[in-house]
């Protein structure tokens, strides 16, 4: 057998037990992330179940969709709050989200109904932003106010200049100081919307930390409080698009089967032999000795052999462009020369100030054998780098020079 | 028939002078002036006369002197006196190739008037500018061995001239083969014909424009001229006007080489006929023996050459 040969059966074996090895090590890889972690919920049903868990979704969304009922059937903001039984409902819902961990909704809801009881005076020294409360007092002074006074206080709001404290207390303040009944109807319009708009956000949170939970999204209950929901928003002309379609959303995939994800398994052969027994216990610590030496064996082997080995690895690029399509011509010369200027440079030193002539002098003076190759390399290389000249330059004759080039090279 | 049949042409009047030759020849093509430095006697002239006639160029000839007045270069208006009145009379200035010998013995006053000509390639007589003909170059020579009775060109004269020639002494070969065939060179100058009209030689200039410069080739350019005034012993280190003339002369280079694209080569081949003139050492280093041309060398030794 010649020695190349035999060089290239035995990297064919160890090629072919490196992948052996790498498929088992998949195989039994894919089976481990099978495994579940004990004790560890896999879905989010199981935390959130009625069985274990305080928090009610079904009076939840109940009670969502019976304020959104209210507010398709005109009921006002003022007639919600005289209500003793709907201020009671109200109370649990402030519960409810808070309890879920939705503070700054349970906060905003509270604030809607706890800011009904301050008189004026209090509303306006509470008040934190000066320039909306001298912009009341003005209101109040010069009894102004108007649907612009109105719109402005929403514009602050809207654009963050005001907090929503600050929001509800002036439309409470406004409401409890304006004798205009068109204006008070409007302002309760505004704190019904400051309401809902608070609910409907509540419920996104819910839905969205929901979103692989069948038995929240399948539920009547929620699908209901959703068209309740949407119903409102559609009559509202200001209403935040966004919001509505998230809203659209939730409602579809309480409709639909929720698809469950495809399943990703490794590509893997199997060659229809039966394993091989190994007639002997191999322990845990002999795998590694094992792998490690058969990696030594390689590394050794390659660094007996780096010349050749270096030789290839810069001939991969080129093999790859030539079967699979590579980038382009231009590319392709320019990684042919300074991969033959790679080889030749640890016979013949080149320094980084010289130009590709320069250093084809010195080849020519000092490797007569690789001369007509590398210039040949040298003259398609500055055709295509400096002159931009793909045309003039023949493909088959850079990648013969280059293939001359390393035979020569690997021959010394 | 092209430039390279004109270098070979001269190489029969030239001895040993193809580099110089082919320099002119591309200071012509990037309508550059050329500064030659070098003793008396060694063919400056005749390659200047040389180049003109094989380019079918008007070809004139001033000697500075302490006593010449700009008006004997430029130009002026004398009285006629059979015809009663002022005529112009064009100084040696309107030609192609001018040929001025010994700048550096000229007024200050006369070489500024010259340079500033150079510079704007019009001439203004009693205030009225008068273009001068394309292509024209000037072709100064000075001695660097004199002293006495000379005016050095101040520096930012010197950086009008696109590149300076050191013009040396034939090797002995060379010499012997002058003394030898002087009878032979003589002949072959007389019988000198054109092988370029002027109209070859404004369309090659056109053409040596366009020769391709790669952004590489200007990243390399501008690093030699930044690290020219980074270097330890330079006072005063290239212009910008000196990155644009390595660019053009490069060009012009590559043009007469027959490709139409710059090479790192090129801007090499030409950085110390460009540089050597524009850099200015400090004093100190200066008595040690550091010349342009030994820092030109550690720039270009300095900077990477463009890869890939």
């Amino acid at each position: 057998m010649s020695p190349v040969f035999e060089g290239r059966a035995l990297a064919t074996l160890l090629l072919v037990f490196l992948l052996f090895s790498l498929n088992q090590l998949l195989a039994v890889a894919e089976d481990i992330s099978r495994i579940h972690t004990p004790d560890f919920p896999e879905r989010l049903s199981e935390v959130l179940n009625e069985g274990t868990n305080p928090i009610n979704y079904s009076e939840y969304f109940q009670l969502i969709k019976e304020f959104f009922d209210l507010a398709n059937n005109n009921v006002s903001f003022d007639e919600l709050l005289r209500n003793p039984s709907l201020s009671g409902d109200l109370d649990k819902l402030v519960n409810l989200v808070s309890e879920k961990g939705d503070l700054e909704n349970a906060h905003r809801i509270k604030v809607l109904r706890d800011y009904s009881f301050l008189n004026p005076q209090e509303l306006l020294q509470n008040i934190s932003s000066d320039e909306l409360r001298s912009l009341l007092q003005k209101v109040v002074e010069n009894g102004f106010l108007n649907e612009e006074i109105l719109k402005e206080i929403s514009e602050m709001y809207l654009s963050g200049n005001i907090s929503f404290d600050d929001y509800v207390k002036a439309l409470y303040f406004l409401k409890k100081t304006s004798s205009d009944s068109d204006l008070v109807v409007k302002i309760d319009s505004l704190l019904m919307n400051a309401l809902l708009n608070s609910l409907a956000n509540s419920s996104l949170n819910v839905l969205s930390g929901a979103s692989t939970d069948t038995q929240i999204l399948e539920n009547n209950v929620t699908s209901e409080a959703l068209k309740s929901m949407l119903s409102f928003f559609s009559k509202e002309v200001s209403a935040d698009e966004g919001l509505v379609n998230m809203l659209k959303g939730f409602l579809e995939r309480t409709n639909t089967q929720l698809p469950s994800l495809p399943e990703v398994r490794f590509p893997q052969f199997s060659i229809g032999l039966p394993a091989p027994v190994i007639p002997f216990n191999v322990g845990p610590l002999t795998t590694l000795p094992l792998l490690t030496a058969i990696l030594l064996g390689v590394l050794t082997y390659m660094l007996v052999k780096r010349e050749r080995f270096a030789a290839v690895l810069t001939r991969l690029p080129l093999i790859r462009d030539r079967y699979l399509g590579g980038p382009d011509l231009r590319s392709e010369v320019i990684r042919a020369y300074w991969g033959s200027v790679e080889l030749l440079k640890k016979r013949i030193p080149r320094s980084l100030n010289e130009t590709h002539r320069e250093y084809l002098d010195k080849v020519l003076m000092s490797a007569p054998s690789l001369s007509e190759s590398f210039k040949y390399l040298t003259e398609a290389y500055e055709r295509v780098r400096w002159g931009a000249q793909e045309e003039k330059v023949f493909i088959n004759g850079v990648r013969k020079a280059y293939e001359d080039l390393v035979r020569e090279l690997s021959k010394a | 028939m092209g430039i390279d049949a004109v270098i070979r042409k001269s190489a029969e009047v030239l001895v040993e002078k193809e580099g110089e030759v082919r320099l002119v020849i591309a200071s012509i093509l990037a309508e550059g002036h050329v500064l030659i430095e070098g003793v008396p006697g060694i063919a400056k002239t005749l390659t200047a006369k040389t180049i003109a006639r094989l380019l079918s160029l008007d070809f004139k000839r001033v000697q500075m002197t302490p006593d010449l007045l700009p008006a004997d270069v430029l130009g002026g208006y004398v009285y006629d006196a059979k015809q009663g009145i002022f005529i112009l009379k064009k100084g040696p200035i309107f030609t192609n190739v001018l040929l001025v010998d010994e700048i550096n013995r000229g007024s200050p006053r006369t070489q500024s008037a010259l340079l500033e000509a150079m510079q704007e390639r019009q001439v203004s007589i009693e205030g009225q500018s008068f273009p001068l003909d394309r292509p024209f170059i000037v072709l100064a020579t000075q001695n660097p061995i004199e002293f006495e009775g000379v005016f050095p060109l101040p520096e930012a004269q010197l950086d009008r001239f696109l590149a300076k020639i050191n013009s040396t002494y034939t090797t002995t070969e060379g010499l012997k083969k002058v003394l030898k065939e002087i009878d032979l060179i003589e002949e072959n100058f007389n019988s000198l014909k054109p092988l370029l009209s002027k109209e070859e030689v404004l369309s090659a200039i056109k053409e040596a424009r366009e020769v391709r410069v790669d952004d590489a080739i200007y990243d390399y350019v501008v690093k030699l001229v930044e690290e020219s005034r980074k270097h330890p012993a330079v006072r005063l280190g290239a212009s910008p006007r000196a990155g644009i003339a390595l660019i053009r002369l490069a060009k012009a280079l590559a043009y007469i080489d027959s490709r139409n694209y710059v090479i790192p080569d090129d801007v090499k081949a030409v950085a110390k006929p460009v540089l050597t003139h524009r850099i200015i050492i400090k004093p100190e280093h200066e008595v040690s023996g550091v010349t342009p041309d030994k820092v030109i060398e550690d720039i270009l030794a300095k900077v990477e050459v463009p890869k890939p």
